[in-house]
């Protein structure tokens, strides 16, 4: 299955694309999408341990499942700032 | 309310937008663009956003937020895009009966967007690099 990942800020910079295309065979959980994000695209490999991941607009933990209908999205850390 | 704009926040349309006449207070919150962060100089800031997220995590919040504090009102705004030094990039106004639930909505709110809302913000520095500014990650 090819997913299509939402890339923003410096995982898009990194990866020089805002949607990374990532064979995964289903069922998979996120963590699964993760090792293939990593093994297509090794320049995300010093950002993405910081990231989140999203699926359909909402932040998912590593053992969710990814259906193929799922909206992936990589979440960097937000902008944050020193209160 | 929530908003997302590409343009100049209108401050006072968002201290309108909470006014009540039941409110015995209003906190504005403002969040600008900084022009020295440590030794560094910024000339600008662009920011980039998960919009259809961004959009629900915003709508979750204000949700989140009355059910903590007994507020009448609540507005956020977000500006995206190219924002130059003094010009505010967040407006979160609060309206409450008495101020101590106002404040600390408004501070509340304005933390947690910093952590869940997905919008980046990448600094323009005036020697002519630019970077994406990631808590926790800042050598990447």
């Amino acid at each position: 299955m090819t997913l299509q990942i939402k890339l923003f800020a410096v995982a898009m910079q990194k990866a020089g694309s805002a949607v990374l295309e990532v064979e995964c065979p289903l069922p998979a959980t996120v963590d699964d999408v993760r090792q293939a994000v990593l093994a297509t695209c090794p320049a995300l490999a010093e950002v993405l341990p910081h990231c989140r991941f999203a699926l359909n607009d909402e932040f998912a933990q590593d053992n969710a499942p990814v259906d193929a209908d799922s909206v992936v999205a990589i979440i960097p850390p937000v902008s944050g700032g020193a209160s | 309310m929530i908003h997302i704009t590409q343009t100049t926040i209108d401050n006072q349309a968002v201290l309108e937008s909470v006014q009540d006449t039941r409110a015995g207070a209003v906190v504005l919150f403002l969040g600008t663009t900084r022009s020295i962060t440590g030794d560094r100089e910024t000339d600008s800031l662009d920011y980039d956003c998960y919009e259809s997220m961004a959009i629900r995590k915003l709508e979750q919040l204000e949700a989140n937020a009355r059910t903590k504090w007994d507020v009448l009102d609540i507005q956020i705004v977000h500006r995206l895009g190219h924002l130059l030094p003094g010009e505010a990039s967040v407006a979160i106004a609060v309206s409450s009966a008495h101020r101590g639930n106002a404040f600390e909505c408004g501070q509340w709110l304005i933390d947690t967007l910093k952590e869940e809302v997905p919008i980046w913000k990448k600094e323009n520095w005036s020697d002519g690099t630019h970077e994406w500014v990631h808590p926790g990650m800042e050598d990447s």
